[in-house]
């Protein structure tokens, strides 16, 4: 079970960035959510939504979904996804819990004012 | 990314505690800078292997060496550095190693870490312990060669541990670390005990099948204590100084507080006070680390990530840095100031516009699809530099709050 | 002020390239609750140096739905009224975050300058390497300069520079809701741009009970009769303009201001198949277009929308009001791409509807797509819509949002008010408050 994201129906209005932000911070700021609107092709419009997962950084792009191995080591390509078990969390942008805190589950989700997100 | 919060007591004459901030050491180091400011042990300051060859050791009670990569560490500090922190303990200083910091003093054949056979204990995660069939298993996970063996690795995150010794988390002997990495050792006659594997919770996250997990780690020592002429050696296999673990950092709280002041020691910085820092100098530094943290934030927003040494590093990482240095800002720009020369003051500017700098043309690079590895490189070990030196000042402006405070 | 606020007001004096930087007081809050209310009090403040107040609502950059809205309050350089224009997309959220609530920004420049806000620090910087550049190039400098691609740059461009009636300030590339011609006023006082960028944090003095009343409110609001609609043609068409079909062939995609449930922008890709997914690889396939009356005025031209929108992007690159460019080169019989696109320095004269209202008529003067129980007659429309554009300036809603959501009530509102900043509003407040931004 995770979050999904249908890039085709997002409108990249950061609601569901602010929402995890507040999960993290109880207050309103944008340091530490771990679902993030890339906004840096403003000319392009070209944006993405990444999801950072326990393992994996999830990063949805209008074409497509890329899942990259997080804390990884190996210096080959081959070795690319191999466990680093000695890599320290960051303690920033901790890892999507869905909001297992929270009995009505992920904030981002109940944020999002165009259904662009789901639990799957 | 709320303030730092205060301590709410102080002791009245904490140790003197050098962070060992140099080759090898992972960001882990500033989770012990969290600790120690949750403790109110504010006598601290980062240390990094030239410093200890020039006897930057002779000013602190405690070490505390955290986690990264071991090779490093004994690669860096060499004979020299090895002969020195001997010294240090055996004359009543109080090592403490978690993770790498604690395979660097157990007995070792390899080259460097030969140096540092301080205790004679065998680890139970090592390929020589187990079956040919084993062996085939472990080496397709997590391991980290070691010479013709390989250190192998069998979960991560949330361990349970039994404390012996008399230590004890709010009445209890039970106790939960995280582990990435650390050693798991076997009894020995060299060492006491004072932590030893008893389990796994709902948030331990196997690298192997939970039963040969249990069989590397269950009823072996996880942390252990060995006298060394006058001092002490406490070394941790999980990070009982993870910010997320309090009880843990009670422990390792308590153990410096007991045996951190067993030295006489001199003042690591002998010359008087000569200019305070003013509102200009953390205003400037406000620009500076705004700048650095701003390019940082972009950064983690793109497709990007440098492999330094063995390992990978996100962009994220970059921000670990600068926000343990914003989260103290504030408290910094209300007090009356710090003593800092006019030469440091321009020097800690200058390298946080060289960070500034060099984040600028990390991102300028990456548009135009170049490389980014070396500067990655050189803006890691830049960034140990600028907030060792920022968290020198934050705790030496704590340090004289606490004495105000207590007169 | 602890929560909902940054806690602080820069005043920024151009003249004499002193910035002071005021603790954002309390009563002044408790008093004018916030937005205009508060943007409205500075100018009188500082009203003999001829400022331009930057403010953001009470609820700018949180969850309440729509907080998209922050604002440039000053005085109109052609009609001496004092005025509100808009800034959404992401730069209303920005300030919120910059460290500043509220920027004064007072005297004249004695050289060009822009203004460099983050993270509670404000600099004056030289522009002389901006000033002259058109709107595009002047946030490309900047962003590239401080290595930031989400900095959000208020800017003019020649048009404002060169003291044009109809100078806009921009917001990054894209039109805004300045409909007053402040980029006049900037390129006056010498100012370039003002750069935005915070990683701010707002504490929330009841974050449960806010955040929990946002999320009830967006369940009420979201699926309103707008669900389903998206992007600028269908605001045209609720306004009784039907230009879906003719813009629809080049539209890429729809795009809302920060938290705002409709989106209320459309990027049409102009050099580049409509239907690309991928990243382009041009640099600038297209246009972003937030001003529903620029894209109306050239299509009542009888232009293409591939050349209506080409026109909006040069508009925007000039930083000139496309309202003005269309009204006026009409009425001058000029319809041709080409001579429109030489005109700009050429326009003048008084517009037909100029607003007597404090409000931008950016937003369209009317419910939209909502019943809001109005007399059938349209006898109440002008009142309430002041009004509703009133709640939207002193709140920070998106103020076409606002006119689609009746769930946002003015109840609502005080409420969220006073679980967010712990402190008590009252309907009376809001009255006064009201009254006062109309006097």
């Amino acid at each position: 079970m995770g979050i999904q994201i249908d890039l085709k129906k997002c409108v990249s209005c950061m609601a569901c960035e602010m929402a995890c932000g507040y999960h993290r911070d109880e207050g309103f700021a944008l340091l530490s959510s771990c679902i993030m609107v890339t906004r840096g092709r403003e000319k392009k419009d070209y944006s993405a939504v990444v999801l950072k997962e326990e393992e994996n950084l999830v990063i949805a792009r209008p074409e497509g979904v890329e899942v990259r191995k997080l804390g990884s080591t190996g210096k080959s390509d081959q070795d690319k996804g191999r466990e680093d078990a000695s890599a320290k969390p960051l303690l920033l942008r901790e890892p999507c819990d869905l909001c297992s805190d929270r009995k009505d589950g992920p904030l981002c989700l109940q944020f999002c004012p165009v259904n662009a997100i789901s639990l799957g | 990314m709320k303030e730092f919060p205060s301590s709410p007591n102080p002791p009245l004459s904490p140790p003197k505690i050098g962070i060992f901030v140099g080759a090898g050491a992972s960001h882990s180091w500033l989770w012990f800078v969290d600790l120690l400011d949750q403790w109110g042990l504010n006598d601290v300051r980062f240390i990094n292997e030239k410093e200890i060859l020039i006897g930057a050791l002779e000013g602190v009670d405690s070490l505390m060496m955290s986690g990264g990569d071991t090779f490093a560490m004994a690669r860096s500090l060499g004979a020299e550095g090895s002969r020195r922190l001997k010294h240090f303990i055996e004359e009543g200083g109080l090592y403490i190693g978690t993770c790498a910091g604690a395979y660097l003093p157990l007995r070792s054949s390899m080259a460097f870490l030969n140096q540092f056979n301080w205790i004679n204990v065998k680890i139970s995660n090592i390929s020589r312990r187990l079956s040919e069939s084993e062996r085939g298993l472990f080496q397709e996970h997590a391991c980290t060669p070691y010479g013709c063996e390989f250190v192998y690795h069998v979960a991560r995150e949330d361990v349970l541990l039994e404390m012996e010794g008399g230590h004890q988390a709010n009445g209890s002997k039970k106790v939960i670390a995280p582990l990435y990495g650390g050693p798991s050792m076997l009894p020995s006659e060299d060492m006491q005990a004072i932590a030893t594997y008893r389990g796994f919770t709902e948030k331990t996250k196997f690298l192997v099948r939970e039963d040969l997990a249990e069989k590397t780690l269950h009823g072996n020592i996880a942390a252990s204590r060995k006298r060394m002429g006058k001092g002490y050696l406490y070394i941790f296999g999980p990070h009982f100084e993870h910010p997320n673990y309090p009880e843990a950092n009670g422990i390792l709280a308590r153990i410096i507080l007991r045996e951190g002041k067993n030295r006489a020691t001199r003042s690591f910085r002998p010359e008087p006070p000569s200019s305070k820092t003013g509102q200009s100098f953390f205003e400037e530094w406000r620009r500076e680390l705004s700048h650095s943290r701003m390019v940082a934030f972009g950064l983690e927003m793109l497709p990007i990530r440098w492999m330094i040494g063995n390992k990978w590093y996100e962009p994220e990482k970059i921000r670990v840095f600068l926000e343990a240095l914003w989260r103290r800002l504030n408290y910094l720009e209300s007090g009356e100031g710090v003593d800092v020369t006019p030469e440091d003051q321009k020097g800690m500017i200058n390298r946080l516009k060289e960070t500034t700098g060099l984040l600028r043309t990390m991102k300028k690079e990456h548009d135009r699809a170049q490389s980014t590895n070396g500067l990655a490189e050189d803006l890691f070990l830049l960034l140990k530099k600028v907030a060792s030196d920022f968290l020198t000042i934050y705790f030496r402006a704590k340090r004289t709050e606490t004495v105000r405070a207590q007169a | 002020m602890e929560y909902l606020t940054s806690n602080k007001v820069a005043i920024v004096d151009l003249g004499t390239s002193k910035i002071v930087h005021e603790k954002l007081d309390e009563a002044l809050v408790r008093e004018k609750i916030g937005g205009a209310g508060v943007t409205c009090e500075l100018y009188e403040k500082y009203k003999e140096e001829d400022p331009i107040i930057l403010g953001t609502g009470l609820f700018t950059g949180t969850l309440v739905p729509a907080s998209a809205l922050s604002m440039i309050t000053a005085k109109n350089p052609s009609t001496g009224k004092v005025c509100h224009a808009p800034l959404t997309l992401y730069a209303g959220m920005e300030m919120k975050y910059s460290g500043f609530d509220y920027i004064v920004i007072k005297g004249k420049a004695p050289k060009p300058m822009y203004l460099w806000v983050h993270d509670g620090i404000a600099d004056i910087h030289d522009a002389k390497e901006i000033w002259g550049k058109n709107v595009w190039d002047a946030t490309d400098s900047i962003r590239d300069s401080m290595g930031d691609a989400l900095i959000q740059v208020l800017g003019i461009g020649k048009a404002g520079e060169s003291g044009s009636d109809f100078g806009q300030v921009c917001i990054n590339y894209w039109a805004s809701g300045d409909r007053w011609g402040f980029g006049k006023l900037f390129g006056r006082k010498k100012l370039k741009s003002v750069a935005l960028r915070g990683m701010s944090l707002l504490e929330i003095a009841d974050p449960e009970g806010f955040v929990q009343a946002c999320k009830e409110l967006l369940l009420a609001v979201k699926n309103g009769p707008f669900a389903g609609k998206q992007g600028i043609a269908e605001l045209s068409a609720e306004m009784g303009e039907d230009i879906r079909k003719w813009l629809e062939p080049i539209i890429h995609r729809h795009l809302s201001c920060f938290n705002t449930p409709f989106p209320t922008n459309t990027f049409v890709f102009l050099d580049e198949d409509p239907k690309h997914l991928k990243e382009s690889e041009k640099n600038e396939p297209g246009f972003l277009i937030t001003d529903v009356y620029g894209l109306l005025g050239f299509n009542k031209m009888g232009l293409s929308a591939q050349d209506s929108s080409a026109l909006l992007r040069e508009c925007a690159r000039a930083g000139i009001d496309a309202v003005a460019v269309a009204e006026l080169n009409q009425k001058a019989g000029m319809t041709q791409l080409e001579e429109i696109k030489r005109s700009f320095g050429d326009v003048k004269g008084p517009l037909e509807h100029l607003s007597k209202e404090p409000f931008s008529p950016w937003a369209p003067p009317a419910p939209m797509f909502a019943d809001f129980a109005l007399s059938p007659d349209g006898s109440q429309t002008a009142d309430w819509w002041k009004r509703r554009q009133a709640m939207a300036y002193i709140f920070g809603i998106h103020p076409i949002f606002a006119l689609m959501s009746p769930e946002l009530t003015e109840e609502k509102l005080l409420e969220l008010a006073t679980m967010g900043t712990g402190l008590e509003f009252t309907p009376e407040t809001l009255e006064q408050v009201v009254g006062d931004i109309l006097k």
